[in-house]
């Protein structure tokens, strides 16, 4: 202690630097998080609005151990890893030759934002204090907000959220997850080991490619002359003829279809037996637990597949019809709160009118935005083979989990966790839920403490939380194996109740299939019985109908 | 192949194998073995398949092969095995051996696992509800056999070891390293081994039954299946003793005159269940199905493959080339202590310091000059006053046996047992270990700047500045990774301590471990064997990841520049090359400085360093001409002493009962004294005079240092007696929605409310009860659960499905409490327990008021707790409302409480937003009468020029329950207490303290942190961060920061807020990861080490605002209030 109290300098924040419109061309974007498909296709959509962009390697031990050394303690799962992802990145930059200067000075890092309640919403600060820690300090970090987009603190933004660009990553979103549902559906099928892999391969480079060139468009250059002329005078005009128009080329224009189309082919080159019974096992959890397919859950998809079974992932769409769904939620419980006439009398009803059209507009808003965005991912699916199940309904979702976990809690998947258990056992669409979570993360916690109860109301349910510590992998595959044990018992049941009701013999079932090129493809739509899960038990079914003198589709 | 071939299940456990041999046909064991393995799975899997081939023909093609266990995947394919999950394997043999089971509890190694088998529909179907340990291995058997192992019990006595009518002491079941660390604390106690398991099997048990069993019900039969539950006594006794109270608390049907042992019983073959049921899974198989391959490919596997295997994960030892391990031991290799040589008829004088630390004693003789003539050092044997004795006798020998004489000047103490041996041997000081430790780089190094001292239980880190102590940071409750744990795992894999560093230099490669909890650090372990890794290789891991432990983990720290660039590496653990050569790395890797040249040097005295530094405050203590009080080495020798703890000696003192222990010391004379160790004052009283005084003592000290808050957490809960504002009740009801609202309001007056007192209703509870009050309901019926206390949580924890932060997994312990406690007094008619989804801040320009989803959510997993079998709250005909609550929304929250408490108390909607309006009236007024008791303490600080603590923490770490009593003590040492909910929001206090701030536009009003913190969302996380601007701007508080263990919205800030007060020189400490078990060792360390630290502060304080008051005299502006007396603090506790 000095002997005399010096003159306190008190703590402040570090100045945080703005990425400019000026810096652009010479910045590179680091950006990362979601499966390494989605990261590829957000990537190209980046590239195609002209931006310097580099996607992180998929999160593995060695980056969680980094993120564990410059992070606070205390930490949950998803910070250590993202945060040391990043880390790694900046080290492997050094490696490549670059001074720390010419990497903070170059480089920026963009992530997704939130108001918490999670500290999701504290993570930007993590990535500043690591960053700091690590010896970058200053490194920007940006950080989009679905309310507010990118900020820049002063002069135009570096990175804008354009129309082009949210079209852009529309597309990518749904691609990614139309194409991972597919590879996982494909996959524990295929007869060629690896195919599957190819396949996927092929598609993803082809979309890629396909998004790369989708570069900006301006509509009004586009129209002809006299239109162009009346949008650039009235803005109502303009501005609706700079949406459609974009909506039209992004999501509609006939190379993008085509493209769809080509990849549809492509993967329908897989050559699949499903007559394989396999579990199929549907992921939940944290978000980014659920979506990573590194170290941050113990590379649990390749496992399960590996184990013999097929797992069905989530969507990102999921999260996205989960945010407006709770913001019409959020919306309906202070209806008639925050109105323009809060005292109007009953008669008065051009005020009433007023008082409700508040409410009407943002519920009309919202509900739009949920149509137009499952729309496009239905359309997705579609375009891609049709195999991929719709986004499940947000509000039947709320209806099952609110009995247990109340539907505008706030917080990482909210009652989602408990929803899509419910969800996916009822209707038969799994033989087993597994959720992921984080070591640390408290929503998902906290749902897990609600699952004790849902999994007494539903006997049937097999439901098995593995807690991701970033280390301790034995441990969680060999529970993993514990509650795969059943599952594949219950597949194995289906499997055998399929045969018994059709009273055919699989070397019979398996003979006709032979004959019938078209039922190894991976795009063949075969029905889905009331009740049964399992593709080799609906297909036993499917194909009996056949051998009956049943169409094929 | 024929469809009778011989059956193997074999179950590689982590730390056994077993296996059998089954003929398939009328499945009966031919063949069963079951031994450890001593971490080498493959080549005992090996060894029995050899003898498997030999002794009932087993060959390649010729029989079938089933493994389990958790060491057992890896090794299938090499065998042709099919692996089977262990779960399912013992789920079969269960079913298959024991239909009428309903419940397996196993214990392994590494493993915990409960089965609760429940009927499913008509055709009575069982289905299983499985649950399995994480990767924690707290409540396994590795505890137990860590432990035994540290008592020094033999397996043979192990087993026989009971639990039936043996006294049982609190002991942290949750955590191995939390289980060592109360086993340490009540064996320097004196308390008996056997007792000492005893309290260990319960703990074992109740962390199983309340997170293993994720609230599920064992209903009869219970099979306890595992090494563990299959050989030890006292665990059979403890589930028999256990499981039968949770069946009459939730009316379990049990068959009548049964006896426990006959419903919870260990079957036959209770530790091959595993290798049983793999092959009973092979019978079910087809027969093509795990044909044995030979043993070829598994020999391969173990001549070569294994190392290609984790070549892979590997990274370089500690060493990079001989060269520079060869420099190092140059650098670093201490040379040998030589005794003094003592001449005959010498006459020495000397001061002895006695270091009685966790796991070894230790004691130095030191010179009138500071030389160290003697040392001595033995591992605990479990009596530190024993210990004690033997040394004195040593060192006195060591003088005496070369003709010489010892004259003892006098005598200090510390460790863990150094206020009992100061007691004991009337010695003249007991020092905290952190101070003693200063005092030892002190004497013998030039102005250090840190000093890292790793023992066998603790980490401590002391930075000092000009020979001052400017900082220290001490692991809380875990003590990952230290000194202790790596001369367990050294054990365990039959190396000697001394060997340990030799052994891991030879290493080439080591395994990376992940830094942080010792329990995690044992899983790792595992795993790495499971993979191949040598015992050299993990003791060279396990030494490269000890600093990352003390630096990261403990400190916190990423650049040790800022910590200083001289370090001083103290503590026993020193010893250990290994761990050296890791640190000296890492601290030179992770100094980023560019000027500072950094020393590093490892004291010459490292294990003795707590010794050396108890004598010199000795010495010091005599050159300020103090006579010793040391009762002599003639009497200590022959001090004979009885240790009693049972009930004869439970303190009648209040109403918590403890147990306390008697130590009767006879001396040479034959004249007896007793000491009498405690775990609060009170209880040191041996009679009730002596009790009194003691109290009245205590309430002195308390009332010159009040304590905001015990006031806030006792005041929040009063009746507020609110002005009344129901509508007045009609005559009559018209239509049946009106007469259902009229007998609703007749109800208010005697409906009864329970509310468990937890989470933010710390801080809310004035809104709750005013709103009720207003509307009718009789103050005395709204009925709080009791506070947090251990017997409250033991209660109804089992109850709960999982494990969060304790404030949360509390709330379930209260609500039972409420259903089984206040409910069965008085009736109650619901429970109400809201989900705070908003709450409200006085601060301004924040992004967000939001309480945490893990206190958000707590209510529905609370539900989820009393539903899960039976709704119980439809059982006690009790409601339970937990409405979403927005505190900041008022509108919103009007109909929020409208939703919840309208069909209740048949409110209308204006009377509802009148009762609201009382209900914030209530709770503004008792904010701010809070709040200006609070200023009056910061007033009394300033005047008295005192310091003051002020607490950053969440409004439930009011309850006196989840601050472990931290606070009273810092009370009782003359510190008030204020917290961050009570910090006054004067206008002229918060100018003094941020005007100018605001005059210079850093912010816009004082009540704001965007200057330090820009992600403001989280309510108390804001709040927290500007009562730590506040800390770091009033010259009479320091801050102290309370954090629960898995506090997600406290991590983020914990940089900043050590940032924010720190920066301005104003002290901070922390108290983090606070969890049910209450580490009292560790909390009296910390709270002695902060008093210490404070009472030097405390002088500074008062020559800075002597200085300053001098200034303003002379600028003409004296500083209002600040007299000019000294500052009346306690001495400190360095000294007697």
């Amino acid at each position: 202690m000095d002997q005399t109290r010096p003159v306190v300098h008190h703590f402040r924040r570090p100045p945080e630097r703005a990425f400019t419109a000026e810096e652009r061309d010479r910045t590179t974007i680091l950006f990362g998080g979601l499966t390494r498909a989605h990261d590829r296709l957000i990537e190209a959509v980046f590239h195609a609005c002209g931006y310097r962009c580099r996607h992180l390697a998929t999160p593995d031990l060695a980056a969680f151990h980094r993120g564990r050394e410059y992070c606070n303690t205390g930490q949950c799962n998803p910070t250590y890893f993202t945060v040391g992802a990043l880390l790694n990145a900046l080290r492997g930059l050094e490696a490549e030759g670059l001074s720390r200067e010419q990497i903070i000075d170059q480089y920026v890092f963009f992530t997704a934002g939130s108001c918490g309640p999670c500290r999701f919403g504290m993570y930007e600060s993590e990535f500043r204090l690591a960053l700091q820690n690590a010896g970058y300090p200053g490194f920007r970090v940006l950080l989009f907000q679905p309310s507010d987009g990118v900020k820049a603190e002063a002069g135009e933004p570096g990175l804008k959220f354009t129309l082009n660009f949210g079209l852009g990553v529309l597309n990518a979103l749904n691609l990614g997850d139309v194409v991972q549902d597919l590879a996982f559906q494909i996959r524990p099928y295929e007869v060629t080991p690896g195919e599957t892999d190819r396949a996927v391969e092929d598609c993803l480079t082809l979309l890629t490619e396909g998004l790369r060139e989708a570069r900006s468009v301006e509509p009004l250059d586009m129209v002809p002359r006299w239109l162009s002329q009346q949008g650039a005078r009235r803005k109502w005009l303009g501005e609706t003829i700079n949406v459609l128009g974009k909506l039209r080329f992004h999501l509609y224009r006939r190379a993008y279809l085509d493209l769809l189309a080509r990849c549809q082919e492509r993967l329908d080159k897989v050559d699949v037996d499903r007559m394989r019974v396999k579990p199929i096992v549907k992921i939940t959890g944290e978000f980014w637990a659920q979506t990573t397919e590194g170290d941050g859950n113990y590379r649990m998809f390749s496992f399960l597949e590996q184990e013999g079974a097929q797992v069905l992932v989530e969507p990102v769409g999921t999260w996205v019809m989960y945010l407006l769904h709770h913001a019409k939620g959020q919306a309906l419980s202070r209806k008639g709160l925050e109105v323009p006439y809060a005292d109007s009398d009953w008669w008065r009803l051009g005020r009433r009118a007023a008082n409700t059209w508040h409410f009407q507009k943002r519920w009309l808003l919202l509900s739009v935005a949920e149509a137009f965005y499952a729309r496009q991912f239905h359309r997705t699916a579609r375009s891609l083979g049709g195999l991929t199940d719709d986004l499940a309904s947000q509000r039947d979702l709320a209806r099952l989990a609110h009995p247990f976990y109340h539907s505008l809690s706030r917080g990482g998947e909210g009652h989602l966790e408990v929803a899509k258990n419910i969800y996916y056992t009822l209707n038969k669409r799994c033989h087993m839920v597994l959720s992921l979570k984080p070591f640390g993360c408290m929503p998902s916690s906290q749902s897990d403490g609600v699952q004790s109860a849902v999994i007494n109301r539903y006997k049937d349910m097999i439901f098995l939380p593995v807690e991701t510590s970033g280390e301790g992998e034995v441990n969680a595959h060999s529970r993993t194996q514990m509650a795969l044990g059943d599952a594949k018992a219950r597949a194995r049941a289906e499997f055998e109740e399929a045969l018994r009701s059709t009273d055919r013999h699989v070397d019979d079932l398996r003979r006709f299939a032979s004959r019938r090129p078209e039922l190894r493809r991976p795009s063949y739509h075969v029905p889905r019985r009331h009740g049964v899960a399992g593709v080799a038990a609906n297909f036993v079914r499917h194909v009996s109908d056949l051998m009956a003198g049943g169409t094929s589709q | 192949m024929s469809a009778g071939m011989l059956l193997v299940g074999i179950d590689v456990g982590s730390t056994t194998v077993k296996a059998v041999a089954v003929e398939p046909r009328r499945r009966t064991i031919v063949w069963q073995d079951y031994q450890r393995h001593e971490t080498r799975q493959p080549e005992k899997v090996l060894e029995f398949l050899h003898r498997l081939e030999a002794d009932v023909a087993l060959a390649a093609g010729c029989g079938r092969v089933f493994v389990t266990g958790s060491g057992s995947s890896g090794l299938a394919p090499l065998i042709g095995a099919k692996f089977v999950q262990e779960v399912t394997a013992v789920s079969l043999a269960v079913e298959a051996e024991h239909p009428e089971v309903n419940s397996v509890i196993e214990l392994g190694g590494q493993d915990a696992k409960i089965i609760v088998f429940k009927e499913e529909g008509a055709a009575g179907r069982k289905s299983k509800i499985p649950s399995m340990n994480d990767k924690c291995a707290g409540g396994t058997g590795a505890i137990i056999d860590k432990i035994a192992a540290k008592l020094g019990i033999p397996p043979d006595a192990l087993s026989e070891m009971g639990y039936t009518g043996i006294a049982r002491h609190p002991v942290a079941g949750k955590c191995g390293v939390f289980a060592e660390t109360d086993i340490n604390g009540l064996q320097k106690r004196g308390v008996a081994a056997a007792e000492l398991m005893a309290s260990l099997f319960d703990a074992i048990v109740q962390q199983n039954l309340t997170v293993l069993a994720r609230g599920q019900t064992l209903r009869p039969v219970v099979l306890l299946l595992g090494g563990p539950n299959t050989f030890i006594r006292g665990m059979r006794e403890a589930w028999q003793h256990n499981i039968p109270l949770t069946w009459r608390e939730r009316n379990v049907a049990v068959p009548e005159g049964t006896p426990p042992e006959q419903l919870i019983r260990v079957p036959d073959n209770a530790q091959y269940f595993g290798a049983l049921g793999a092959s009973e899974f092979g019978r079910r198989e087809e027969d093509s199905v795990g044909v044995y391959a030979g043993t070829s490919e598994l020999e391969r596997y173990l001549d070569g493959g294994r190392k290609k295997q984790r070549a892979r994960s590997s990274r370089s030892g500690l060493s990079a080339s001989e060269a520079e391990l060869v420099a190092f031991k140059q650098a670093f290799v201490r040379q040998p202590f030589v005794q003094a040589p003592f001449e005959p008829g010498q006459r020495v004088c000397g001061f002895i310091g006695i270091d009685g630390g966790s796991t070894s004693t230790k004691a130095v003789l030191l010179s009138t000059e500071g030389r160290v003539l003697a040392k001595v050092y033995q591992l605990s044997n479990g009596n530190p006053i024993q210990d004690a004795i033997e040394m004195l006798c040593q060192l006195r020998t060591a003088v005496q046996s070369r003709g010489a004489s010892l004259n003892v000047l006098g005598v200090g103490t510390t460790g863990y047992a150094k206020d009992i041996l100061r007691d004991v041997l009337q010695a003249d000081t007991a020092l905290v270990e952190t101070v003693a430790h200063t005092e030892a780089a002190l004497a013998f190094y030039q102005d250090p700047h840190v000093i890292v001292d790793v023992g066998g239980q603790d980490i401590k880190l002391i930075v000092l500045r000009r020979g001052r102590v400017k900082d220290f940071k001490l692991n809380t409750q875990c003590s990952a990774g230290n000194g202790y744990f790596l001369q367990a795992t050294a054990e365990q894999f039959g190396v000697p301590v001394e060997r340990y560093a030799d052994l891991a230099f030879s290493a080439d490669v080591m395994p990376t471990f992940g830094y942080g909890c010792a329990v995690f650090l044992q899983s790792d372990i595992v795993n790495f064997q499971r993979q191949g890794w040598r015992a050299e290789e993990i003791l060279a891991g396990l030494a490269s990841v000890l600093p990352q432990n003390v630096f990261l983990y403990v400190a916190g720290v990423t650049n040790l520049a800022t910590l200083g660039s001289r370090f001083v590496l103290q503590g026993g653990t020193q010893k250990n090359l290994a761990v050296v050569k890791a640190e000296v790395d890492f601290i030179r890797s992770h100094f980023l400085a560019a000027s500072d040249a950094l020393e590093i040097v490892v004291h010459e005295h490292c294990g003795e360093a707590g010794a050396i530094g108890a004598a010199v405050e000795a010495a010091r203590l005599w050159r300020r001409g103090r006579r010793t009080t040391f009762v002599g080495l003639d009497a200590a020798a022959h001090i004979t002493y009885r240790t009693t703890r049972g009930e004869e000696t439970r303190c009648r003192f209040c109403k918590n009962e403890c147990l306390r222990t008697f130590i009767d010391i006879r001396n040479l004379e034959g004249d007896e004294r007793r000491l009498i160790v405690a775990t609060c004052e009170k209880g040191a009283a041996e009679n009730l005079e002596a009790m009194r005084g003691i109290k009245a003592g205590l309430d002195a000290a308390k009332a010159a240092s009040p304590n905001l808050v015990e006031a806030a957490a006792r005041d929040v809960w009063k009746p507020r007696r609110p002005k009344r504002i129901a509508d007045p009740l009609p005559p009559r009801g018209w239509t049946p929605h009106a007469r259902a609202r009229r007998s609703q309001m007749t109800r208010r007056g005697t409906l009864r409310v329970g509310i468990p007192r937890v989470l933010n209703l710390f801080a809310y509870a004035p809104l709750f009860s005013a709103y009720l009050e207003s509307l009718g309901v009789a103050p005395g019926n709204i009925v709080y659960s009791d506070y947090t206390s251990d017997e409250l949580y033991r209660a109804g924890a089992g109850r709960g499905a999982i494990d969060p932060c304790f404030p949360s997994k509390v709330a379930v312990a209260h609500v039972h409490n409420l259903l089984f406690v206040k409910h069965r007094q008085k009736r109650l008619d619901c429970i109400f327990l809201p989900m705070f989804d908003v709450l409200r801040s006085p601060l301004v320009n924040l992004c967000g008021v939001n309480a945490c989803p893990t206190v958000a959510a707590t209510p529905d997993t609370v539900k989820a707790a009393f539903t899960r079998e039976e709704d119980l709250f439809a059982r006690h005909d009790i409601l339970y409302l937990s409405p979403l609550v927005n505190l900041t929304d008022r509108r919103l929250l009007a109909r929020q409480m409208l939703g919840a408490w309208g069909p209740v108390l048949g409110l209308s909607e204006a009377e509802n937003v009148r009762a609201l309006d009382a209900g914030f009236d209530a709770l503004d007024a008792y904010e701010q009468d809070i709040r200006r008791r609070a200023r009056e303490v910061l007033d009394l600080l300033e005047r008295e020029r005192r310091v003051g603590i002020l607490v950053l923490a969440r409004p439930y770490h009011h309850d006196p329950g989840l601050n472990h009593g931290i606070l009273d003590e810092l009370q009782k040492l003359g510190y008030p207490i204020l917290s961050q909910s009570t910090l006054p929001l004067d206008e002229d206090l918060l100018d003094r303290l941020f005007g100018d701030e605001v005059r210079d536009g850093t912010i816009s009003h004082p009540l704001e942190i965007t200057d330090v913190w820009k992600n403001a969302f989280s309510a108390s996380t804001n709040h927290k961060i500007w009562a730590a601007k506040f800390a770091a701007r009033h010259p009479n508080l320091v801050a102290l920061e309370l954090s629960s263990f898995k506090c997600g919205h406290d991590a983020p800030i914990y940089t900043v807020v050590e940032q924010i007060v720190e920066r301005s020189g104003t002290p901070y400490f922390a108290f983090k990861d606070i969890d049910e078990n209450r580490p009292s060792s560790s909390i009296k360390l910390r709270v002695e080490t902060i008093h210490y630290f404070l009472t030097r502060y405390a002088e500074e304080v008062v020559r800075g605002q002597d200085h300053a008051a001098g200034s303003a005299a002379e600028d003409g502006s004296a500083a209002e209030g600040i007299s000019a007396s000294r500052l009346d603090m306690q001495p400190s506790t360095a000294s007697s």
